[in-house]
């Protein structure tokens, strides 16, 4: 989020200076799946599954600017997401969300992405690795995909030093305190005064919106999961926590736990990720896993991000969908930050939501 | 990790490399010992593309060393030991689950 924002504004002109924490803590930026993702985003939420869907689409552009820029390869495919359901039930489960999905947009006359496929299109799509018995068929996207998200954090980075943002590394805010127009600001590096403040720093931002005296409600969720040794490429694109990256290894993810602060790796979590991707793929058995981590997502009440001032000049930005949502927070919220009209897509993705 | 070769100054161990003996000093790793001639300029396969590798980093993080030790593949040879005897092959299989 910090990296795409701060981005924008050097590219909307602003003299911006990043601060970066060292965290003891997978930060969810550092952790990531590296799915872009709109399929299964915004169920009940139509602003939310029209915001997802429109950068999904933006991406490629937005991606192509990046590497152009950076010089750096992102790995980024797109044109092919999938959420395989494994036996009828779950297959019945994923239409019902599917055709939910789409009958939200239609009540705005709008189409949503995805359509269901049965067993055999869907290993017509996957190819030549043989799919197990217990795959029933899947959800299926013709815009989603991935991307390599350490690579597209490095690009950000690279193009914002690059055009003038200053950036400093392992510098946490201590305090901070509004006085006449400006921020007072008490960091590990030095004080700093500045006329405004964007809080984009995932969980982080509990504290830092502490200090203002406001409370986000901010949960952390931890996600656990499982990398392989390098394969030969077998995986044109993602598809429900299997993704193989551009050097061969096999993630396999992933879990949803609501244990607090804290990123341990679990016996048990390994466990059920690897049978679920045996059922995926049983010649799988054959792959070593090398290691596993744990990272933790930040999570709104409702799933759906947050973007709001949250005093004059002091914003707080949050979403768990940072890599999806990565070409519209460069390209949307700077203008706004900078002191234009809140765009209509992001307009209810306030904090107020949180207070009825 | 870089270990003196004075510690073992003097003494040398017997490795089966592929089928061949070869001479090493003691101490040493497994990624020393078959930089050069010995490994014929590569240690393994790229799985993805079939390119040649060889050891990179000698600090056991870039996994490019990965060999067949006593057996078991996939063994970080920068940062494992000779041992007299010990078997070491390269891994020129391109492993897939197709």
């Amino acid at each position: 989020m910090g990296a795409a924002v701060g981005l924008g504004l050097v590219r909307s002109g602003a003299k911006v200076l990043m601060l970066d924490k060292i965290s003891d803590i997978h930060k969810a930026s550092k952790a990531n799946f590296g799915l872009v993702w709109s399929q299964s985003k915004g169920l009940g939420n139509r602003d939310y599954s029209r915001f997802s869907v429109k950068a999904t689409l933006g991406f490629k552009e937005f991606a192509q600017w990046i590497e152009q820029e950076s010089h750096i390869d992102l790995e980024l495919r797109l044109g092919a997401g999938l959420v395989l359901s494994m036996g009828e039930t779950e297959h019945t489960a994923r239409q019902k969300i599917i055709e939910q999905m789409h009958q939200e947009a239609a009540q705005h006359a709008e189409t949503h992405p995805s359509r269901m496929l049965d067993r055999t299109e869907l290993q017509a799509l996957v190819g030549d690795a043989p799919l197990g018995e217990k795959v029933s068929g899947g959800s299926f996207s013709t815009i989603d995909g991935d991307v390599n998200p350490l690579l597209l954090l490095k690009a950000m980075r690279k193009i914002f030093i690059q055009r003038g943002g200053h950036f400093i590394h392992g510098c946490s805010v201590n305090s901070m305190e509004r006085k006449n127009n400006t921020y007072l600001i008490n960091t590990t590096e030095g004080n700093i005064e500045v006329p405004k403040v964007v809080m984009a720093a995932g969980l982080g931002n509990l504290s830092l919106a502490a200090m203002v005296g406001k409370k986000i409600p901010l949960v952390p969720q931890k996600g656990q999961l499982l990398v392989t040794q390098r394969l030969k490429p077998f995986l044109p694109f993602p598809m429900s926590g299997l993704r193989q990256t551009g050097c061969g290894s096999v993630m396999i993810g992933y879990t949803q736990e609501n244990t607090g602060f804290e990123v341990t790796t679990t016996p048990g979590a390994a466990a059920q990720l690897a049978q679920r991707a045996l059922d995926i793929f049983p010649a799988l058995a054959h792959a070593r896993v090398v290691r596993s981590w744990a990272g933790l997502r930040v999570l709104t009440k409702d799933g759906a991000p947050i973007y709001d001032e949250i005093e004059e000049n002091a914003y707080i930005l949050a979403t768990h969908s940072c890599v999806t949502l990565a070409s519209v927070h460069e390209s949307l919220l700077p203008p706004w930050i900078l002191g234009g009209k809140k765009p209509d897509d992001i307009h209810r993705f306030n904090l107020e939501r949180f207070h009825v | 990790m870089f270990k003196p070769y004075t510690q073992k100054q003097g003494e040398s161990i017997t490795i089966d490399f592929e089928g061949t003996p070869i001479e090493v000093p003691a101490g040493i790793t497994v990624a020393a010992a078959v930089m050069g001639p010995v490994g014929k300029d590569h240690i393994r396969r790229s799985p993805v593309n079939g390119e040649k590798r060889a050891p990179f980093c000698f600090m056991g993080v870039c996994h490019e060393c990965l060999m067949e030790i006593n057996g078991i593949p996939d063994q970080q040879a920068c940062i494992i030991e000779v041992k007299e005897g010990m078997k070491i092959k390269r891994q020129m299989n391109l492993p897939g689950v197709v």
